[in-house]
């Protein structure tokens, strides 16, 4: 078994330690793992997230690099957007850039004096004077730092944009241009640390001989790489990307349309997965260690505003079904590449792509219902369907200028919004958050709510929904089902895996997987400590003051009157799936939340 | 005929590095983006293509004749050169091999060993490549 280091760094006098802790690693493998119980150790109970009291911890797990698509870094923090646990994943090549620098762990404290980037290779890490960075775009940043580095080969770059810099709570977090920290407001955390970038750079071999057995392991690289690459398991990913969701769900009556009042959107055909293939990709590329390539870049034509029909550049901007629904058809924005212009947008603000669409869905809607006015809006229009609208909104978001008041508090997502103007009908989130883009059904609902993170990506309701739409299961198989799921993905992210491999990685071939490395786990000891990985979110959720109560309150009246995949939700139906999991929980967990 | 390693389409490169990875799994016994004689780097940036650097595997190899070692590189048949470890010694040379090769990075010294490190064509790294950049050749035109 690999024995990483843990860089800690203190941002206020600029001071690092690295340093090992390998029975942190040996009871939690790494990543969520790892990270729940760094974050017990190093983060101080009911401070604010944007205070320098706020800890970031960004973790590998034992799979990373050595098994292909083991391609994600986890990062936990105390989300400026939820007030309560913050935690998120990112590809790119940051992974194995932390694990050739051999870094298991990376812990920043404190706050910079000014604002900074920092590098961190071998037993250095040094830190260079940001200023002159100052709210550039967070690929323009990204450039910088890497022609600074002036070293070709396995590094990794994140960058914050001027919304991180301005603290805009679901600002977030850029890796290697076209990955992302997106949600929870990561990149606000390291605004308020004046942190603008942070590079890894890593060139160091590691012996199979002494951390893996080595025979097995190479047995086993080709079997996952099989499993892969051979097999439909991740075809989806390679072709389409992640896009290919478009289509089916719209037919399902699950894309959310225009604010989440429709579940079905007359132009989905223009902005699915096969009409950006056919007319947008420019290429594709992929993470650090994986061969699925599901990075699609398309090609925006961009023309000068008064320029001739020669004035015009191209750049290339990374699509995914997320953006695709919260931007595209959320917003009613039936065109590719109208699409890839808010994208690019919000890429350069570095801004969650996801909240800021849910964000300029509720303000169209509010607009539209005259709960917001132009006062309000100080003259702009605000209209479902109209590209420009949205453009001119989302750089006054992320300005947050006091003298804006609307824009300032959309600046803080759909909760602020309606708490100051109503509209809490349609004010779409879930526990603070502003959800991904499934209107399939009770699960999807329920699984926001009860999501660790309030992400789709917690226990996937969503895909729970198709799965029983011909196969109707009781309300407690149900909610057993989500569970269960929830904290075997504790396990998976802990590894860590891109879940797009999670039907690779089951449970026999994770349990192989780690034994090559010398890891022994059973597959019971594997489910235990999901089980315990997700008593300790709730046990830190409950520590923060979540109430699953209030969340569940709070649940906007449009998931009950919106179409789904299983018809109209009904509401006795989510109060019911709400009581079983309370009660499922308190047995469970022995906790209520 | 003997046969060796082609970088067939290299436009269809998706960085994933997988090449690398099984180069240094196979051939070092290790885990490394490093050690390993097949390189990919952006060219210009993600936004534009990879490029991926390897031994082009010449029949009359211009970093054989310039080796000042006896035996510690030389030809392999069909094509590109073989290495001897126990021979190549980095720190008695002046690395003639990597400059006489036109291309550069195909072969280079790995500092921590002191060995110069170039293909040795087994083709561990074509089971690898997802998007067949990577193909396997007879050995034939002018080089």
């Amino acid at each position: 078994m690999i024995h990483p280091n843990i860089l800690e760094i203190n941002l206020d006098d600029l001071s690092f330690d690295i340093y090992k802790d390998d029975t942190v690693f040996e009871n939690y493998l790494g990543g969520i793992g790892v990270g729940m119980e760094l974050l017990r150790k190093h983060l101080k109970k009911g401070i604010d997230p944007l205070s320098p009291d706020n800890t970031v911890i960004f973790s590998l797990g034992p799979l990373n690099s050595f098994f292909p698509v083991a391609s994600k870094t986890c990062a936990v923090f105390k989300s400026p957007l939820t007030g309560n646990l913050g935690e998120t994943y990112a590809g790119g090549r940051l992974s194995t850039a932390m694990r050739f620098n051999d870094l298991g762990a990376v812990i920043l404290k404190g706050k910079a004096e000014n604002p900074i980037y920092l590098v961190s290779h071998e037993n250095e890490v040094k830190f260079y004077n940001a200023l002159p960075l100052r709210y550039m775009y967070p690929n323009t940043a990204g450039r910088i730092i890497r022609e600074k580095i002036r070293r070709p080969g396995n590094r990794s770059v994140i960058t914050i944009g001027p919304a991180g810099e301005r603290l805009i709570p679901y600002a977030c977090a850029t890796v290697d241009r076209t990955r992302h920290f997106g949600r929870m407001g990561l990149g606000a955390v390291l605004g308020s640390k004046n942190i603008k970038g942070i590079a890894i750079i890593g060139d160091k071999p590691i012996s199979l001989d002494a951390n893996t057995e080595y025979k097995e392991y190479r047995k086993m690289f080709r079997e996952v790489y099989k499993k892969v690459t051979e097999t439909d398991l991740m075809a989806k990913y390679h072709v389409l990307g992640t896009a290919a969701g478009i289509l089916p769900l719209n037919a399902l009556k699950s894309l959310p349309t225009r604010n989440f009042k429709e579940s079905t959107f007359d132009d989905a055909e223009l902005i699915s997965g096969e009409f950006f293939a056919q007319e947008l990709l420019g290429k594709r590329v992929a993470c650090g260690g994986c061969p699925i390539g599901c990075i699609h870049l398309a090609i925006l034509r961009e023309r000068w505003e008064k320029g001739s029909v020669a004035d015009i550049h191209s750049i290339s901007v990374p699509y995914d079904y997320e953006l695709i629904y919260a931007l595209g058809s959320n917003l009613q924005i039936g065109d590719g590449a109208d699409i890839l212009k808010l994208i690019e947008a919000v890429e350069r603000e570095g801004m969650d792509a996801i909240t800021t669409g849910v964000v300029l869905g509720w303000l169209a809607e509010a607009y539209e219902k005259n709960i917001i006015s132009p006062k309000d809006t100080k003259g702009a229009l605000i209209r479902f369907g109209v590209i420009e609208d949205f453009l001119n909104l989302i750089p006054r978001i992320s300005k947050a200028n006091p003298e804006e008041e609307l824009y300032c508090v959309a600046s803080k997502g759909v909760e602020a919004l309606v708490e100051r103007y109503g509209g809490d009908d349609f004010g779409i989130r879930v526990g603070k958050v502003e959800p991904a883009g499934y209107s399939t059904g009770p699960y999807a609902i329920t699984g926001f709510l009860i999501g660790g993170r309030h992400s789709h990506l917690d226990n996937a309701g969503y895909s729970l929904d198709q799965k029983i739409l011909n196969k109707p299961i009781s309300n407690e198989e149900g909610i057993n089902r989500l569970i269960i799921e929830e904290e075997w993905r504790n396990v998976l992210n802990s590894l860590v895996i891109c879940l797009f491999a999670r039907g690779v990685y089951d449970i026999d071939t994770t349990v192989k997987s780690l034994s090559s490395l010398k890891i022994e786990r059973t597959a019971d000891e594997l489910t235990q400590l999901g089980k315990e990985i997700q008593k300790r979110r709730l046990e830190f959720k409950k520590q923060e003051g979540f109430k699953l109560e209030e969340a569940y309150k709070k649940l906007p009246k449009r998931f009950t009157e919106m179409m789904t995949a299983h018809g109209h939700v009904k509401k006795a139906d989510l109060d019911d799936l709400y009581s079983l999991y309370q009660k499922e929980t308190k047995k469970r967990y022995e906790i209520v939340i | 005929m003997t046969k060796r390693l082609r970088v067939k389409n290299l436009d269809r490169c998706i960085g994933c590095l997988e090449c690398i990875y099984t180069c240094a799994r196979v051939n070092e016994r290790l885990l490394s983006n490093y050690r390993s004689s097949i390189h990919v780097k952006a060219s210009g940036g993600i936004e534009r293509n990879y490029v991926v650097i390897v031994c082009r595997g010449c029949r009359n190899p211009p970093c054989v004749p310039v080796c000042p070692i006896q035996g510690a590189i030389t030809p392999r048949e069909g094509g590109g050169v073989i290495v001897d470890r126990e021979i190549c010694n980095a720190k008695q040379c002046n690395h003639e091999c990597v400059d006489a090769c036109p291309i550069p990075g195909a072969i280079h010294i790995d500092v921590d060993i002191q060995k110069a490190i170039v293909c040795r064509q087994c083709f561990s790294c074509v089971q690898f490549c997802s998007t067949e950049v990577l193909a396997i050749e007879e050995a034939t035109g002018e080089w």
